[in-house]
């Protein structure tokens, strides 16, 4: 049960709903935990990201501006 | 499409969305769920690592804060679905990217009810683009 996902948020928009998912959500900024800047840089297309198709896929190529990358903990 | 939404593209921000659980799980995730953000599989964690996402600990993944949420969760009538074994100790987390890779900002899930709201997710984006561009 711990760890697992919830559906059915009631109210929310889509967004926020899928951020409930992977875990509940924090009343805290974000960007308190890790100090960023210029200091963190990844190489983007040197990841090995795969579709649902099992095809390699490019971040490159989905961006417009930025890119706000969700990492899931476990489906539930 | 909801108003939260619209907020992320007039932003230029694009969602992607990364698992470790292999891709034909997550065809039968995206069946159930269809939402509307690429969703990507990293089952090796090789980004995953990339990111500094490491497994949590039991005391974190069964930490108080998470067993109120999800019973208030599950009280409000949740449902659990089934997608078979999986690692419920890896951590997830939130990073906000430019085209060159820096990470603009990152949130880093210290517990399974770690997760900034998409509101709160608005307002980092606004603050660190404008830092950027100042």
């Amino acid at each position: 049960m711990v760890g697992a996902p919830f559906f059915f948020v009631r109210n929310r928009s889509v967004i926020t709903t899928f951020l409930a998912l992977s875990s509940a959500e924090r009343r805290q900024p974000v960007g308190m935990q890790d100090s960023l800047g210029s200091t963190e840089k990844i190489a983007l297309d040197d990841l090995p990201l795969v579709d649902l198709q099992g095809n390699r896929a490019s971040l490159s190529n989905l961006f417009q501006e930025h890119l706000l990358i969700i990492f899931l903990r476990h489906l539930a | 499409m909801n108003s939260l939404r619209t907020e992320f593209a007039r932003r230029w921000v694009v969602i992607v969305v990364v698992s470790f659980a292999e891709p034909s799980k997550l065809v039968r995730y995206q069946e159930q769920h269809q939402w509307p953000f690429a969703i990507l599989a990293d089952p090796e964690r090789k980004a995953y690592h990339a990111f500094n996402l490491e497994r949590l600990s039991w005391l974190q993944v069964f930490s108080p804060a998470t067993l109120m949420r999800y019973f208030k969760l599950l009280r409000e009538g949740m449902r659990r679905q089934d997608y078979g074994k999986d690692d419920i100790y890896q951590s997830g987390g939130d990073f906000l990217l430019d085209r060159a890779g820096n990470i603009l900002f990152a949130h880093r899930n210290q517990d399974p009810s770690d997760r900034p709201s998409a509101v709160t997710l608005l307002k980092e984006i606004d603050r660190v683009t404008k830092r950027k561009d100042s």
